[in-house]
């Protein structure tokens, strides 16, 4: 037992000195940004970054947080969650961050949280998995994004709305694959329906023919997929290979560059998730104020736009977060991880580009399930997606 | 159900194809040298990165960025003999090798996301990507050139190696370097060749499964994996058991995820490899090597 004893001791004695060195530095506010700008979800991280660095300029010329400017350190954890935490662990000791945002990718998110929240440290993840938020067990977590479990529900709700009740699954094995696999079969179980295929890939699968046979022969009526854009992509031509004709409905990341840059004309019918607010109907044009943020990143980095303007996915968000965590504090004067955490669970409703988000002493999840659409992955329009039709 | 079992077939030779290509690369290094180069694939990822260059980049035509990317994988390949297998021993119960030329594939597969970012990047189809059917049969004509090339590119090396001087020489080397040495073949120079062919041989599987997926710089290792496996399963240093354990795992992995599960292919042809070894351990086509005392 001696052993064990000695290393709670270490283990309490590096909690208790990560806490406090996460106590707030005198002059600037620090945030450690941790994102994926390199591997599959580069993109994200990429765009993350454009989008929050003149907001930051802009909030630091109105004064910054409580009179301290904001200062960004970023870390690429190249879409790794080993990277990650050793990233992790360098802003919470050596820089002595204030608030670390980040993580856009679930299984990446799921490695850093713990260690985040047991040095008391506010986290801002972007990684859409269920497990990520959870008030008791990762009190210092918030989410500033649609959530796995509300993507599921709004794609069941659509495939129930048009009466395709035998649904199959092609998910990736990774967490973030498996967390809407298990999302989708609680939301199909509400209904008393199961799946009539489940089938997964791997992220070298070079080929997915047979999958898509054994999908064809459990005869679906709607396929639900679930991974990142690269390797969705790869389905999305292996399912033209086998004439797969059924809808292929999914999570965000048919939004991903990856898909739309590898997908071609294969992925044209398939349709992921997206912010409602980046969105139109066949004739309904998109907010005003979707159109002036789309204007203002177009302005600043119109060159480097891409052709999926995946951009708009990883830019408003990030942009939204920013603006209501500097409004909180402001408002609160909080400083400290906890006071923080406080200021954020007590905040007003806060009216971003994308939604309204709230959030509450249970309620670490602000983004309102309303405000998520489907829509076609390979848009007709630069920066807003087609939705699809309605259903009846 | 036959049309669906000949659709099924041709997915399956076709990766085959692309794993036996990957395996008779491993084995040509293999029978000069006795180690395994865990760095074929990603040899074949810069194969295929730098024939995509060529071809956007600067408009190269599909042939001219063939050649380049072939010759640009194999000057690769003899800089991994050079500076991570020459100047070990060549003891053949050194393992020095195993640390030397994996940390030559990670350093090549760093240089590569260095070089050519992460993303996965579409390759340029010869003949059309888009399905088509024959009397019900489903295929995709990049399928069929996979098949062709692999073939084709089997055969110019079964006559290199059977017909030619250089190919006997290779087979001398294999078999007995010293006794090779004395005879007054240059072990080292034919050691070097065979890196060099097998990194020409990548820059092949690059535009052959290329178009069938897409390349990107972290694509290599799995197909080093899938290589060595197949060239292990047929038996490794075997010309014929690398094409069988190719095609063996291209075809097993396509019909276990069509008729049995998914999420079972890797673990099945895996399983099968490990189960063959055990019974035969110079894999299916090999023959156990006899030593006379």
């Amino acid at each position: 037992m001696g052993w064990k004893h000695a290393l709670r001791l270490v283990s309490s004695a590096t909690l208790i000195s990560l806490a406090q060195l996460s106590v707030a530095c005198a002059g600037d506010f620090v945030i450690g940004v941790i994102n994926p700008m390199t591997g599959p979800g580069a993109d994200m991280g990429t765009w993350a970054r454009r989008a929050l660095e003149p907001v930051v300029t802009e909030l630091n010329a109105h004064g910054g947080i409580n009179g301290m400017q904001i200062k960004l350190i970023f870390r690429d954890d190249e879409s790794n969650p080993q990277k990650a935490v050793a990233a992790v662990y360098e802003l919470i000791q050596r820089q002595r961050v204030n608030m670390i945002m980040g993580a856009h990718l679930t299984h990446v998110a799921a490695a850093i949280s713990p260690i985040i929240n047991q040095a008391k440290v506010p986290f801002i993840v972007f990684g859409t998995g269920a497990a990520l938020i959870d008030p008791v067990k990762l009190p210092y977590s918030f989410r500033f994004n649609m959530t796995t479990a509300e993507e599921a529900s709004v794609l069941v709700s659509y495939a129930e709305k048009n009466g395709w009740s035998q649904p199959a699954f092609l998910v990736d094995p990774t967490a973030y694959g498996q967390s809407g696999e298990k999302m989708l079969n609680l939301e199909l179980a509400k209904r008393n329906v199961k799946p009539v295929a489940a089938e997964t890939f791997s992220m070298g699968d070079t080929d997915m023919t047979g999958q898509f046979i054994a999908l064809q022969k459990a005869s679906p009526n709607v396929l639900f997929v679930w991974g990142l854009g690269t390797m969705l992509a790869q389905a999305a031509r292996s399912a033209d290979r086998v004439a797969f004709d059924k809808p292929v409905l999914g999570s965000i990341g048919l939004h991903q560059e990856g898909f739309v840059e590898l997908a071609g004309s294969a992925g044209k019918k398939w349709a992921g998730t997206f912010f409602r607010a980046f969105t139109r109907s066949e004739n309904e044009p998109a907010p005003e104020r979707t159109r002036a943020f789309v204007d203002k990143i177009a302005g600043l980095y119109g060159s480097q736009l891409n052709k999926s303007m995946s951009t708009i996915m990883s830019a408003a968000p990030w942009d939204d977060a920013i603006r209501d965590i500097v409004e909180t504090l402001n408002r609160s004067g909080a400083k400290t991880g906890d006071e923080i955490k406080a200021a954020l669970e007590s905040a007003p409703p806060f009216h971003g580009i994308l939604t309204t988000y709230t959030f509450g002493p249970q309620k670490h999840d602000g983004y309102d399930e309303r405000d998520i659409a489907i829509a076609y992955g390979l848009g007709v329009e630069r920066a807003i997606r087609l939705r699809v039709p309605e259903a009846p | 159900m036959l049309a669906e079992i000949a659709s099924v077939s041709i997915a399956g030779v076709a990766i085959g194809s692309v794993y036996a290509l990957m395996a008779l690369a491993i084995n040509v290094v293999f029978a000069a040298r006795r180690i395994v180069n865990f760095a074929q694939g990603e040899l074949v990822m810069l194969a295929g990165l730098s024939g995509i260059t060529l071809m956007t980049s600067f408009n190269l035509l599909y042939l001219g960025a063939f050649v380049i990317a072939c010759a640009a994988a194999g000057i690769a390949a003899l800089a991994v003999e050079r500076v991570a297998v020459r100047p070990l021993s060549s003891s053949e119960h050194d393992i020095a090798w195993i640390l030397s030329i994996v940390a030559a594939s990670i350093i090549l597969s760093n240089l590569l996301l260095l070089i050519f970012s992460t993303d996965a990047q579409r390759f340029p189809s010869l003949v059309g990507s888009r399905a088509m059917t024959f009397a019900g049969v489903r295929y995709v004509p990049d399928q069929l050139v996979a098949i062709g090339g692999a073939v084709a590119a089997i055969l110019v090396l079964a006559l290199i190696q059977e017909r030619t001087i250089v190919g006997k020489a290779m087979k001398a080397v294999s078999l007995d370097p010293e006794m090779a040495s004395m005879l007054g073949i240059s072990v080292n120079r034919y050691v070097g060749g065979a890196f060099a062919l097998a990194g020409g041989m990548a820059g092949l599987t690059a535009f052959l499964v290329g178009p069938l997926t897409f390349v990107s710089a972290q694509l290599g290792f799995s197909l080093t994996i899938k290589g060595f496996a197949a060239a292990a399963l047929g038996g490794l240093g075997t010309f014929r058991g690398a094409i069988a354990g190719g095609f063996v795992i291209g075809l097993t992995e396509t019909f276990v995820s069509t008729y049995v599960s998914s999420g079972l292919k890797d673990i099945v042809s895996l399983v099968a490899l490990c189960v063959i070894l055990i019974f035969r351990p110079y894999g299916l086509v090999g023959e156990p090597k006899v030593v006379k005392v």
